[in-house]
């Protein structure tokens, strides 16, 4: 059944139709809040908090937008507001891994290839390991649009809706949180590749 | 998009010879745009033409394609059944009473 129905059956006080909401997103909004707070308590308060607001709020859903983009943004929020209440997290500054240039705007210094073949099982597990830390040093404002963009697919536009940014905003912050995870990886690999010599 | 003020500069800086060169910064600057495929056919074919004739653009392209690829092979933790059962009866809890 799609989301449209389902959504219009729980406005109508149909208790089956949000379970069966529940059990097709919760996978999905645990993960992403999982990924955002890396705790697991945390998760799971922020994943019960998103459903109870989801049945609170749905009579002012008016579909301008998918039940998606709606279920995410709030997602989100629950997951953001858990994060800040803690604030341990160790972020690192972005600015120092945003690639330098010559005066002349040539690249300065030269780009180490990543030696990752599909062949190479361990390598390849390895790399998802440290773009995952790198993942979790960015500043949360970078970390959620490329969540949200790379990993589930969101377009620009409904990123935007969701994070309430402008779409040069959301453009700017995902090339920087690129930059910054592809930094990470040079830096390994460059330390590997000196390493082996 | 590039600018026509930041290709003049390159000009007058004498990084390149025509409107046709343009910087690696410049082209770094596209990247992301230039991955999702939302770039003007004009800057499309100055970065290819950048990335014919410069290793370190070539290969920046290739490592920042290869770590968007681990980001979207990320796997989420899934749902542990617990926190599924919690989930299911902390909503009947607190929403079936208000029905």
């Amino acid at each position: 059944m799609s989301d449209e129905i389902l959504v219009e059956r729980v406005k109508r006080g149909d208790y089956l139709a949000f379970e069966e909401l529940v059990a097709k997103y919760q996978n999905r909004v645990y993960g992403l809040a999982f990924r955002l707070t890396r705790n697991k308590m945390d998760a799971e308060d922020a994943l019960q908090d998103v459903f109870l607001r989801v049945y609170q709020k749905i009579k002012d859903f008016r579909g301008e937008s998918a039940f998606s983009t709606w279920l995410y943004k709030i997602s989100l929020n629950e997951a953001l507001m858990k994060l800040r209440k803690k604030q341990h997290r160790r972020e690192e500054s972005i600015e120092e891994a945003m690639p330098k240039f010559r005066s002349d705007g040539s690249y300065a210094g030269m780009v180490t290839n990543f030696s990752i073949s599909p062949e190479n099982e361990a390598l390849k597990a390895e790399a998802q390991r440290l773009i995952q830390a790198a993942i979790d040093k960015l500043p949360e404002d970078y970390r959620s649009v490329l969540l949200l963009r790379d990993r589930e697919g969101f377009s620009a536009q409904e990123v935007s809706q969701m994070l309430e940014l402008s779409i040069p905003a959301i453009k700017s912050r995902l090339h920087r949180a690129r930059l910054f995870l592809r930094q990470a990886l040079e830096n390994y690999f460059k330390a590997r590749k000196v390493s082996a010599t | 998009m590039l600018k026509w003020i930041d290709r003049l500069m390159s000009i007058f800086q004498g990084q390149s010879k025509s409107m046709d060169m343009v910087t690696c910064r410049q082209v770094i600057d596209l990247l992301s745009d230039y991955i999702n495929d939302e770039i003007s056919p004009e800057d499309k074919r100055l970065l290819e033409k950048h990335f014919e004739g410069c290793k370190n653009c070539e290969a920046f392209l290739k490592t920042l394609r290869q770590s968007i690829n681990l980001v979207k092979d990320i796997k989420y933790e899934d749902i542990p059944e617990e926190v599924s059962v919690r989930l299911r009866n902390t909503l009947k809890t607190r929403i079936k009473p208000h029905e």
